[in-house]
């Protein structure tokens, strides 16, 4: 009972709630001078260091990020500003979003499958690159590409594929096209394709297929390929320029040829695998008297014989 | 006529910052032993005051601070020891011709009181230190705390009875 008097004292004390008598009496308890050394000892204590400008600092800097003004200043502009500001904001944001291109492409030695929105399947060869726009798909089948891909055409309205060198427009079909090494070329397997250029306008039906060389000449052959080479590991070519050959080995193997002092215009049937450089160079070049000669990892020498 | 100062004002919010921000911080101390964390909560609460500074009088700044710091750290489960500094110079002590016996006796002391403060639990070394430290009278902190007076004198009271308890078999007068 005696020890909670005390305590109680000592609560009060450390309150200066205690009056004359009570300090009297508190202080000729035989606790005093432990209650002091407590009393004492802790007021002297402190908790660590604390950078109240550097706290300060960072809460103004918060709060201005926040509402992106201090708040003493005046607003120049009423705030309904800044809510039409981001509303142009977003809606121009919309626009780009929904507007923005879709695009794939493929690097050396890879190919892609790409499903379009309708399901028409596309696959790309190497180095081949191929854009779209989702937004309005159903009414505007429109295609930015360059490089070599084969088209599964989805039936439905007009599919139209742009490239620099001409364009491809199709009603549900399957074909390939290439436009590799300056040369515009198209091979329709299936159904029809209506090709458009600054040359000439025509139209292929299955079998078909369609070569425009960077002179401006043209010409037609039939595809006696029963499925399109180069998606099965290989490829063939049936009377092809030698460049747009060597041009699909270099996007297959990575590799640079240098070709001056070779007649590259040469026509070529034939073809070559995409899995051995050694193989494939030795089934192009060996019939036409060429001499490749690996210089390093990334380049090929062709010299005549 | 009297103009109502408001939260929101930067120089009212500045004065309130520079008035509350070192028994804040303490406070937050006395409770986590984090400094780190400590400074994190306090931010937090000053930050907090001024997106209400519309709703918060001057006169409750306080309170809000000190509550929405107390959650802050309430929902912050991880504690740490609360390790004090003491501003008592040694080297002072030195110059007072004190004994070594009794300069040893007084870092004993010291240790001892530190570590019965570390083990007090969290609501009354807030209190406690809050009183000794903070020098702020009971009346005060059951404001700041939002609890009563008896509920503060209470916790004082425990918190002493264990320092005694504590410190008593080793300090013989």
């Amino acid at each position: 009972m005696k020890k909670n008097y005390t305590n109680k004292h000592f609560v009060n004390w450390l309150n200066n709630d205690l009056s004359t008598e009570e300090l009297i009496e508190f202080k000729k308890s035989p606790q005093f001078p432990l209650y002091q050394k407590i009393a004492q000892t802790s007021s002297e204590l402190y908790a660590p260091g604390l950078e109240e400008d550097k706290i300060l600092s960072n809460i103004k800097n918060i709060i201005a990020t926040k509402t992106g003004q201090t708040s003493n200043v005046r607003p120049i502009f009423p705030k309904i500003l800044y809510g039409v500001a981001a509303s142009v904001a977003i809606l121009i944001g919309i626009f780009f979003f929904a507007n923005r291109s879709t695009g794939y492409s493929t690097s050396y030695g890879e190919q892609m499958v790409v499903i379009l929105p309708d399901l028409s399947e596309v696959t790309l060869n190497a180095n081949s690159d191929l854009s779209f726009k989702k937004r309005n798909w159903d009414t505007n089948r429109n295609i930015e590409f360059e490089g070599e891909a084969y088209f599964k055409v989805k039936e439905g309205s007009t599919f139209i594929v742009n490239s620099i060198l001409g364009t491809v427009e199709v009603l549900g079909t399957q074909f390939n096209i290439n436009t590799k090494a300056d040369i515009f070329e198209v091979m329709c397997f299936e159904g029809k394709v209506k090709l458009k250029n600054a040359v000439s306008e025509r139209i292929l039906t299955e079998g078909q297929a369609f070569r425009q060389l960077t002179d401006d000449t043209t010409e037609d052959f039939v595809i006696t390929q029963q499925k399109l080479s180069w998606t099965t590991g290989e490829t063939a070519f049936s009377n092809a320029p030698l460049r747009q050959v060597i041009r699909a080995m270099e996007d297959q193997y990575g590799m640079s040829f240098e070709a001056s002092q070779i007649d590259s215009n040469q026509k070529i049937t034939g073809s070559f695998t995409h899995s051995d450089l050694q193989v494939a160079l030795q089934t192009v070049f060996i019939s036409l008297k060429i001499k490749a000669t690996l210089i390093d990892e990334k380049n090929v020498l062709l010299e005549k014989k | 006529m009297k103009k109502i100062e408001s939260v929101c004002e930067e120089l009212v919010f500045n004065r309130i910052y520079t008035a509350q921000i070192k028994s804040l911080y303490n406070f937050m101390y006395y409770k986590c032993g984090d400094v780190a964390k400590s400074e994190d909560f306090v931010q937090e609460s000053f930050i907090r005051l001024w997106n209400n500074c519309a709703k918060v009088v001057v006169e409750k700044s306080k309170a809000f601070l000190f509550t929405v710091a107390n959650n802050l750290f309430l929902n912050a489960v991880e504690k740490q020891k609360v390790v004090l500094k003491h501003q008592k110079h040694w080297v002072e002590l030195d110059l007072t011709n004190e004994n070594p016996e009794f300069l040893l006796e007084e870092k004993e002391f010291l240790n001892k009181l530190q570590s019965a403060i570390a083990n007090l639990p969290d609501n009354q070394r807030t209190v406690f230190l809050m009183n000794r430290i903070d020098k702020k009278k009971y009346r005060e902190i059951a404001e700041l705390l939002d609890i009563s007076i008896k509920t503060v004198e209470k916790r004082m009271s425990l918190a002493l009875r264990f320092l005694e308890e504590k410190l008593g078999n080793e300090y013989k007068v």
